[in-house]
């Protein structure tokens, strides 16, 4: 059969327009270089921007009510009441809703060192486990256990570092420190007394509130709170998508507050993601033009052809032998395109990352969504091509 | 294979209403004979065979291959029709003029494998043209053409030849050397051969004479 093909070829070979197949190949070529870098450059910073927050889950809102002059003369705390958390549990972007438990109760937090003298009034919340993404065994708190784990904003430390400590004589302390100090609590309420031990063992700057394990403040809420009022005034919600916009839009026409602080990385990436979406969207607009500058040749090309085309199809060779040279050429020169703006933007990337390790702490990510991403478009536009071939082709013998 | 015509007419011609031994006829085309079709131009010798080869379908009534109706072919089927059923010599031709003589017959035979190439040269020099082999068909006289274009039509099994105006451009003598060649290989075939002319010149004593 090779043989036979080769007389086609040499005929076929004869009008094909090498020069618009190169022009095709260089913007094709552009084009991929765009979408595939886009896709480098979304896996590289998604990485560095969901990095530094370690202690979390990645997707997560706290909202409250806007506090308003009424509310302070009413005295009338801002608060969900249970109809509003369940219409909120009801919007199909949140897959998780919960409130945030507040102590009830009295809490002191003082030190029995010389050094550092501190005694100072407390509150405590806390947020459901799953959120947090500390070491289980760290993280959690039974009845026999009188030691606190806390998660205290990072901003606290600087507010000591550098507004409390200079001004009082007291020494600065770093987060590594700070976290070897063991402090009491004294917590009391409802006619009763309890002395605990407490540790900071992380920072953040996502919930701004002192954070203790759930079971702790739920136990101690009985023990020593004072009547439970419900309706919580913070809400924790769980998301697969921050950056999906429907949240936002929720919340501002409900009139709800987001916690700024914690949208900072989810903002950073929903920028991100948008001008990653947007460049990509232009590589795709580029590599369709070529794509249809490819189509047009091989229409230019085959009706150029079309005597000739028929006449080989009157002398009995078979239709899918007449369109073989035509897809061949289609696969060698995507195969060339597909796999040099592959390399391609996979280089700049390295470069990339080689130079943006300088200043922070990247690595060398995965080619390995690019390349998926390179095969599915190879196996696009080579389809596109075929079913196009054949359309002008089966039009050119008939 | 047989081939049978009934009620026959290109739609372009289907106002003229004249019956002729094809057109609003019926008539079957018999294994191992030979048709000429004699008719002046216009009446349709080319729309027949363009018909009976599937390059035409503007027409009105049926065209069976024994028990087939050519209608119902798939289109890309006939590539297989023309590879071993059918062959044509078209009245263009339809050569290569990029492609010398060797060349534009191996485009045929090596689809086919059906003639060695030393029965090719044999038919090339019967029909004198073995000097001229390595010439691109471009720069042959027609007459030279049409001779090429009748071997290449001879590389393949066929159950039916069509010619169309094959010997417009040859001298008699040269009309007659093919039409013993052609008359040879329908034998080996057992073949039907449609010829189609203008001129009422019969160029064989065995052939039926058809008119449109």
């Amino acid at each position: 059969m090779f043989s036979t093909y080769k007389e086609v070829w040499k005929i076929i070979k004869q009008s094909i327009q090498f020069l618009q197949i190169f022009a095709f190949s260089v913007s094709a070529f552009i084009g991929l270089f765009v979408i595939l870098f886009a896709l480098f450059c979304y896996v590289d910073f998604k990485e560095i921007t969901f990095r530094d927050s370690g202690i979390f889950k990645d997707e997560f809102v706290i909202i409250s009510k806007k506090v308003s002059t009424i509310n302070t003369i009413t005295q009338k705390p801002s608060r969900f009441t249970s109809q509003e958390i369940s219409k909120i549990s009801s919007q199909e972007f949140f897959t998780d809703v919960a409130p945030f438990q507040s102590s009830r109760f009295h809490i002191q937090l003082y030190t029995q060192n010389q050094h550092m003298p501190l005694r100072t009034d407390l509150f405590f919340e806390s947020v459901p486990d799953m959120y947090i993404n500390q070491d289980p065994t760290q993280w959690s708190w039974n009845e026999s256990q009188t030691f606190i784990p806390i998660i205290v904003p990072q901003n606290f430390l600087a507010l000591y570092n550098f507004g409390f400590a200079p001004s009082q004589g007291l020494p600065q302390l770093s987060e590594d420190i700070i976290s070897k100090i063991t402090f009491n609590v004294r917590v009391s309420g409802n006619g009763m007394r309890g002395e605990f031990t407490a540790r900071i063992v992380d920072f953040t700057d996502r919930i701004n509130t002192v954070l203790v394990p759930e079971s702790f403040l739920l136990w101690a809420n009985t023990q020593y709170g004072y009547e439970d009022k419900g309706n919580p005034s913070r809400i924790i919600l769980g998301t697969k998508n921050i950056a999906d916009s429907r949240i936002f839009e929720y919340i501002a026409q409900n009139n709800y507050q987001i916690n700024d602080e914690s949208l900072r990385n989810s903002k950073l990436s929903f920028y991100l993601k948008l001008t990653v979406t947007i460049v990509a969207i232009i590589g795709l607009v580029i590599t369709l033009l070529a794509v249809w500058l490819l189509i047009f040749s091989f229409y230019l090309i085959i009706e150029k052809n079309r005597s000739k085309i028929q006449n080989i199809w009157y002398l009995g060779y078979s239709f899918s032998s007449i369109m073989r040279p035509y897809n061949l050429i289609s696969i060698v020169a995507n195969s060339v395109i597909v796999i040099a703006a592959f390399l391609t933007s996979y280089g700049v990337n390295i470069y990339l990352i080689t130079f943006l390790q300088q200043f922070l702490p990247v690595s060398q990510v995965s080619a390995l969504i690019p390349l998926i991403a390179a095969v599915c478009l190879f196996c696009i536009i080579v389809f596109v091509n075929y079913i196009s071939i054949k359309r002008v082709l089966k039009s050119a013998i008939s | 294979m047989q081939i049978r015509c009934s009620n026959l007419i290109p739609i372009p011609m289907s106002d003229s209403q004249r019956e002729s031994d094809i057109w609003f006829s019926e008539h079957v085309f018999k294994p191992g004979n030979l048709y000429q079709i004699i008719a002046p131009s216009g009446t349709g010798k080319t729309s027949f065979v363009h018909i009976l080869f599937g390059i035409r379908k503007d027409y009105t009534g049926t065209v069976f291959f024994d028990e087939q109706n050519i209608a119902d072919i798939p289109l890309l089927e006939w590539s297989e029709i023309r590879k071993n059923k059918l062959s044509m010599v078209f009245q263009g031709l339809a050569l290569f003029p990029e492609l010398n003589i060797l060349e534009n017959i191996a485009l045929k035979n090596k689809l086919t494998q059906y003639k060695t190439s030393q029965q090719i040269e044999t038919l090339i020099s019967r029909l004198g043209l073995q000097s001229h082999v390595q010439k691109p068909a471009a720069i042959l006289s027609f007459g030279q053409q049409q001779r090429v274009a009748l071997i290449r039509a001879l590389c393949q099994p066929f159950a039916c030849l069509l010619l169309d105006e094959p010997f417009s451009h040859l001298d008699s003598a040269n009309a007659s050397l093919c039409m013993e060649i052609i008359e040879e290989e329908l034998q080996q075939r057992n073949a039907i051969g449609i010829l189609t002319s203008l001129e009422n010149k019969l160029y064989s004593n065995r052939q039926h004479v058809l008119n449109l």
